[in-house]
């Protein structure tokens, strides 16, 4: 309710006093009667009635007149104090939605004209902080956005150039498995054997880097996604073909999403075959799809009964070659879930997980349900 | 300038003739009853047409002002000119009823006690009823116009509510006073003539639900600009705009003033007494007076602002 209305209210419940008042004789307007009197003298009652009444006309005349012209003088005052007061406000509506070049009008000499030059003054104050503050942060994002380029085209080159002395150690270690196998005993034969292994783990981290880091530059084509059949058909191309373990997978109608259907396929694949990798000693495995619907987002989780996680260490999960499980226990590059974060990030969304140890986890990811922001 | 000399025209115009007809006019049986003589009265009319007069000439300057205002703005189609526009029209319709009210009413003192007193009567109760509910109506429709245009969306819709309420409240007790007045439709006493010379239903439907909805129209102009001024950014069109309103409250309250008056009946009039009569007089012509003083003195601020730039 704003000032002019309360105003406006309280001069209203003010008025209702003398406008009873004034009802009063109203309704008891021209009925009067010696009735209830004692007749002391004897005198002509019409002409006691017509003083009686010609005084109750006057009253209700004047208190009429009075009221109308009560009610004309607390519009002009209310109209021409509250004019400026809910004038400054409307500027401060206008500054709160980023018009930092609206000034309030000086419209009179008094503490209202005050208060509007003060204001006007905090106003030049705050927008000259604006415009310094605006160019820093431009010129900040400007060194960031130069010295993310740099560290993309860092680790790009490093994670391409890594390979070609990788794939030659790999090789030659391959020729030499072959072709002198017979050279070699029981523990060369071995030796050999884990160089290949390592120089293997060593591409598919370089090859997970590069993807990570082509992220960075790639641009979003969003796009309307059925995000229920690409789910579907992401755990149908993963779910291992000739498994023992009983794997159950539930997935439920979910609302279509508007984003980069290759970067959102990726998200699919990444968290479903993680759900698939840590439930794999589990003979009972369950795998759930589902979404929620929020005021500006839709969340979609993959929720699992594997090996879970200790809930101390959720913010590593999403870092790069962030690991919680030995390569022994389950094999990858800790590079999965920070490629989803990053995909996620891209449109706007967000990533977060809950999870125990040996009662599994739940990853959601939320998009914006409009176009997102890149 | 030659349109303002118009207005200046009709304002000289019918002052002469309102003078000619107030001073000229035969005694007035029903002035036995204030116990005044011819001179006694002669001086009245003379403390009341003066103001009177002034108002028209306020009126006429305040709408000659405006419409100059409103012909020099380049866009025509914003829609604060749009308003202005509405005003001046719709205000020259108040003027030109207040006007009009005034002649015949110089011109039924003429015809007291013949068979054309009531019809003259009927006349100017009906100039004191359309005119103005025509004027308020095409103001009203400015003003919503601007609460309907897409660039005036921010603008705080009024308080309705506020509105019917006051409205309610001033309409009861008119209505009240209309309806206990004896002589409202004839009049037994040859020196108090009836008010409206009308049957209840038709003083109902033609002139109390009319002047109600006047009533209504005003309020709401009036809280919609009082929404619309704060939102304004330039000096003189905020300064011009309020002085407006004003102008528009104050001839609201005459109006309510007047009617109010007039629904009490000559009998009552009299019987109040000489001064409480005369006083009432007297505000009814100042507040009328403020009002066209108001308008005018915005009018000249809005001009002034375009001058200036």
């Amino acid at each position: 309710m704003g000032i002019r209305t309360k105003f406006l209210i309280i001069f209203l419940l003010i008025s209702i006093v003398p406008l009873l008042t004034l009802s009063y004789f109203s309704f008891d307007y021209g009925r009067n009667t010696l009735e209830e009197w004692g007749h002391v003298a004897r005198i002509n009652e019409e002409e006691i009635v017509q003083s009686i009444n010609d005084l109750r006309d006057i009253i209700f005349i004047s208190s009429f007149i009075f009221i109308i012209l009560i009610t004309l003088v607390t519009l002009f005052f209310v109209y021409s104090i509250t004019g400026p007061i809910v004038h400054i406000a409307s500027i401060a509506g206008q500054i709160r939605k980023g018009n930092f070049s609206k000034r309030a009008l000086v419209l009179s000499a008094d503490e209202i004209g005050e208060l509007a030059k003060g204001f006007n003054i905090m106003l030049d104050s705050l927008q000259e902080v604006h415009k310094n503050l605006e160019k820093k942060v431009h010129e900040r994002t400007r060194q960031l956005e130069a010295s993310n380029k740099d560290l993309e085209a860092f680790s790009y080159s490093v994670s391409h150039d890594l390979r070609a002395p990788l794939r030659a150690i790999d090789g030659f270690s391959q020729i030499l498995e072959e072709d002198y196998a017979a050279k070699f005993d029981h523990e060369g034969k071995r030796v050999i054997a884990t160089i290949r292994n390592s120089t293997q783990q060593m591409g598919t981290l370089i090859d997970d880097l590069l993807s990570f880091s082509r992220l960075g530059r790639k641009a979003i084509k969003s796009e309307t996604i059925d995000m229920t059949e690409l789910a579907k058909a992401i755990f149908d191309e993963l779910k291992p073909a000739n498994s023992k373990r009983n794997m159950q997978f539930t997935i439920s109608k979910m609302p279509k999403a508007y984003a980069d259907s290759m970067l959102i396929r990726q998200v699919w694949a990444n968290l479903l075959s993680n759900a698939i990798k840590f439930t794999n000693k589990k003979e009972n495995t369950s795998i759930t799809v589902g979404s929620t619907v929020q005021k500006e987002s839709i969340v979609y989780y993959v929720k699992d009964n594997g090996a879970g996680f200790n809930m101390k260490y959720v913010g590593k999960l999403f870092g790069v070659f962030q690991r919680l499980h030995s390569p022994q226990e389950f094999e990858g590059s800790g590079v999965g879930l920070a490629i989803v974060a990053r995909i996620i990030s891209k449109h706007g969304g967000n990533v977060w997980t809950k999870g125990k140890v040996d009662k599994g986890a739940t990853f959601y990811f939320s998009l914006p349900k409009r176009k997102p922001i890149s | 300038m030659k349109k303002k000399w118009l207005y200046y025209g009709i304002a000289i115009l019918v002052s002469t003739i309102y003078l000619s007809l107030s001073f000229f006019t035969p005694q007035n049986p029903s002035a036995s009853r204030l116990g005044l003589s011819q001179e006694q009265i002669f001086l009245l009319r003379f403390t009341i047409a003066i103001p009177y007069i002034a108002t028209w000439f306020f009126a006429m300057y305040g709408l000659s002002t405006l419409e100059k205002y409103v012909g020099s703005v380049r866009n025509k189609n914003d829609t604060i000119t749009q308003l202005l526009h509405s005003f001046w029209v719709g205000l020259l319709w108040v003027a030109i009823g207040t006007i009009l009210v005034a002649l015949i009413g110089g011109i039924r003192s003429y015809f007291i006690s013949t068979t054309m007193y009531p019809l003259i009567t009927i006349i100017m109760n009906y100039l004191y009823v359309f005119p103005s509910l025509v004027g308020f109506f095409i103001m009203h429709r400015g003003v919503s116009d601007l609460r309907s245009s897409q660039d005036l969306s921010v603008y705080k819709q009024s308080n309705s509510l506020i509105n019917t309420f006051i409205v309610l409240i001033i309409s009861a007790f008119y209505v009240f006073l209309i309806f206990t007045n004896p002589t409202r439709q004839f009049s037994t006493d040859p020196t108090i003539p009836a008010t409206y010379y009308l049957p209840d239903i038709l003083i109902a439907i033609t002139i109390v639900i009319p002047i109600i909805t006047t009533w209504w129209l005003g309020f709401s102009i009036a809280f919609t600009m009082g929404d619309l001024i704060p939102y304004l950014t330039r000096t003189e069109l905020f300064r011009g705009i309020t002085r407006i309103l004003y102008g528009i409250w104050a001839i609201i309250f005459t109006s309510i003033l007047i009617q109010s008056l007039l629904s009490l009946g000559t009998g009552k009039l009299y019987a109040i007494g000489l001064g409480l009569l005369l006083f009432l007089i007297y505000i009814f012509v100042i507040l009328q007076g403020i009002g066209y003083f108001f308008l005018a003195f915005g009018a000249n601020t809005l001009l002034k602002s375009m001058k200036g730039r």
